[in-house]
């Protein structure tokens, strides 16, 4: 399948981030569109026609967020983009950030418009310092040019920005934690509901919307709703950003219709495998989602069809694995983060994921037995079913699909304690 | 109440104010003032912490508790430069292994600890988001894409002799 460049039609142009380049490009048309002709109602009208879900990996509808926001009473308000985009295999919303920072900022404007907010912040994560400063040069640019700041465009509407930081913590991407953390404590989750488009930043309404949510959003007003929801699948319709990572012959982010298929990203797109190698799994949704194995390389990657097959699309990012990859060893890599970036609020992702690196540990030294399986397996049922919030449910669904879909390379450790990669035929 | 010049030069105190008025709510400026901190002083001292807190008018714990919470913010002090190994999958399996090894010996410290002469401070990392030029590392804000052992020596380097 070939690229649909929407979200990325300005990234390839000469200083893209720069808003003169915007602007040749329909920057800012939209905005000033909503604003003379539009009601918020009608805009979030729209982008309930098109059936825009969210990018950051729960997909749910961004229409249904604002209206919520929009119809509690209480003011003021707030919009958070949150470009804290920490899961392990996902750089997509840094190609929007550095390459699009107007879109994001027009896209920001308009929820704020359509859910009665006159505040935003970008939520970025500290590991991305250019871009932050990218971001605080367009919001300069923006504000000079009354696309932004108070009275935008003579229309009466106010609507500032400001670029928040964050400190290297996995969990702030998590909609709750990410506002804890804006409010200047550490970042761990509350509990919902209250949802935060009704108790959010201060206790107050905020709608929290990912980058490329966002930015999904001036396109979606200039050309219509219904033009939007044409494209990709009718549950799940528009554009996504793949970041495809790992062994594949050419990584990179690449913009299809939702519900191209695994096997086309990789072998259409990402170049295929390195040379003489073979696909032996990928990570559909970053370093929280099940393992595909080569069976499923037909499995439509779009947030419906990877739930029917045991996964999860999350932020799309797609990392895939060669015949050279010791699936356990991967497995430990994963955990090892998971259990780094555990915020310790809660006993069973804090306390179960230590004793599930433990077990992998002892399985990768050749001290465990095939009850430690077992084991690894009820723990891992006891954190997904426990877990205070869904980064720990989800931290894993890489244990439990490795186990299921690669068993034998595990075994292979048990039996002996050499590498599992001779029992790979076996497994799959 | 402390004294801002017990911790702070002018120049310091008035970014601080600066960076404070930039939220209606006072302590959403927590993070932001102990980035500026830790950049303009390399690390936050217990001194700063307690400034900050009381800059902000919140307990003396709550900027203690934000500083030991993330990974980027050091109470400790640290190398003039700070080199950030990413291990995560994409780059684990690019070879980040290998590169890990070959600063440990350019370096001749392990993770987590400082180089003598304190230039030099090396720790790994979760995904730092350039998992598409594969294995990455980054020295203070500055990215480095497809690092290999052999280019490891040279990148740092060019940062021996940076402030």
């Amino acid at each position: 399948m070939s690229e649909l460049k929407i979200l990325t039609r300005n990234v390839s142009r000469p200083n893209p981030a720069h808003i003169d380049s915007y602007l040749v490009n329909e920057g800012y048309v939209a905005l000033p569109r909503a604003l003379n002709e539009m009601t918020p109602e009608e805009v979030i009208d729209e982008v309930k026609i098109a059936r825009l879900r969210g990018r950051g990996g729960a997909g749910f509808p961004a229409g249904m967020k604002w209206d919520f926001a929009s119809r509690d009473r209480r003011k003021p308000k707030y919009i958070i983009c949150n470009a804290d985009e920490g899961e392990p295999g996902t750089f997509k919303d840094r190609v929007l950030i550095e390459n699009d920072p107007h879109a994001i900022l027009e896209g920001m404007a308009l929820a704020g418009y359509a859910a009665g907010a006159e505040k935003g912040f970008i939520y970025i994560r500290g590991e991305y310092p250019q871009g932050a400063r990218i971001l605080e040069r367009a919001i300069a640019e923006a504000t000079s040019r009354s696309f932004l700041g108070d009275n935008i465009l003579n229309s009466g509407f106010n609507f500032s920005v400001t670029v928040h930081r964050g400190a290297g913590a996995y969990v702030c991407g998590e909609e709750t934690a990410l506002i804890e953390s804006l409010e200047g404590k550490r970042g761990q989750s509350r509990i919902r509901p209250p949802f935060p488009v009704n108790v959010g930043y201060s206790n107050l309404p905020t709608v929290v919307n990912n980058v490329e949510t966002l930015a999904s959003v001036p396109p979606i007003i200039l050309r219509g709703g219904a033009w939007y929801a044409s494209i990709g699948t009718p549950e799940c319709p528009g554009t996504k950003l793949y970041s495809v990572s790992g062994h594949v012959a050419r990584p990179g982010v690449y913009e299809l219709p939702m519900g191209v298929t695994l096997r086309e990203l990789i072998f259409d797109n990402a170049g295929g495998m390195r040379e003489g190698r073979t696909f032996k799994a990928a990570f559909p949704g970053g370093a929280s989602s099940a393992c595909l194995d080569e069976s499923q390389l037909d499995v439509k990657l779009d947030f419906n069809s990877l739930a029917v097959a045991g996964s999860m699309l999350g932020s799309g990012a797609v990392i895939v694995l060669d015949d050279t990859a010791d699936m356990v060893k991967a497995t430990h890599v994963l955990i090892k983060f998971f259990e780094h970036e555990s915020c310790g609020k809660c006993t069973p992702c804090r306390e179960g994921l230590f004793w599930v690196r433990r077990i992998l540990d002892q399985i990768l030294e050749g001290s465990a037995s095939e009850q430690d399986l077992d084991l690894l397996l009820e723990i891992c049922e006891g954190i997904r079913s426990t877990s205070f919030c869904g980064l720990g449910e989800a931290s894993v669904s890489c244990v439990e699909s490795t186990i299921k879909k690669f068993r034998g390379e595990y075994l292979a450790y048990l039996r002996n304690s050499g590498s599992g990669e001779a029992e790979t035929e076996a497994a799959s | 109440m402390m004294k801002s010049t017990e911790v702070f030069s002018a120049k310091e105190f008035s970014d601080m104010e600066n960076i404070r008025a930039r939220y209606q709510e006072p302590a959403s400026a927590i993070l932001p003032l102990l980035h500026y901190v830790q950049g303009a002083q390399g690390h936050l001292s217990e001194q700063a912490l307690t400034f900050v807190a009381e800059f902000i008018g919140v307990p003396h714990v709550r900027t203690f508790e934000v500083a030991t919470y993330y990974t980027m913010l050091f109470t400790e002090p640290v190398g003039r430069h700070l080199v950030q190994v990413c291990r995560n999958l994409s780059c684990h399996v690019n070879g980040a292994e290998e590169v890990l090894q070959g600063l440990k010996r350019e370096l001749g410290i392990d993770v987590g600890a400082t180089t003598p002469d304190r230039v030099f401070t090396l720790v790994e990392v979760e995904c730092i988001g350039a998992c598409d030029h594969a294995p990455a590392m980054m020295i203070d804000g500055d990215l480095h894409r497809s690092v290999t052992v052999d280019s490891v020596s040279r990148i740092l380097n060019s940062y021996r002799e940076k402030p």
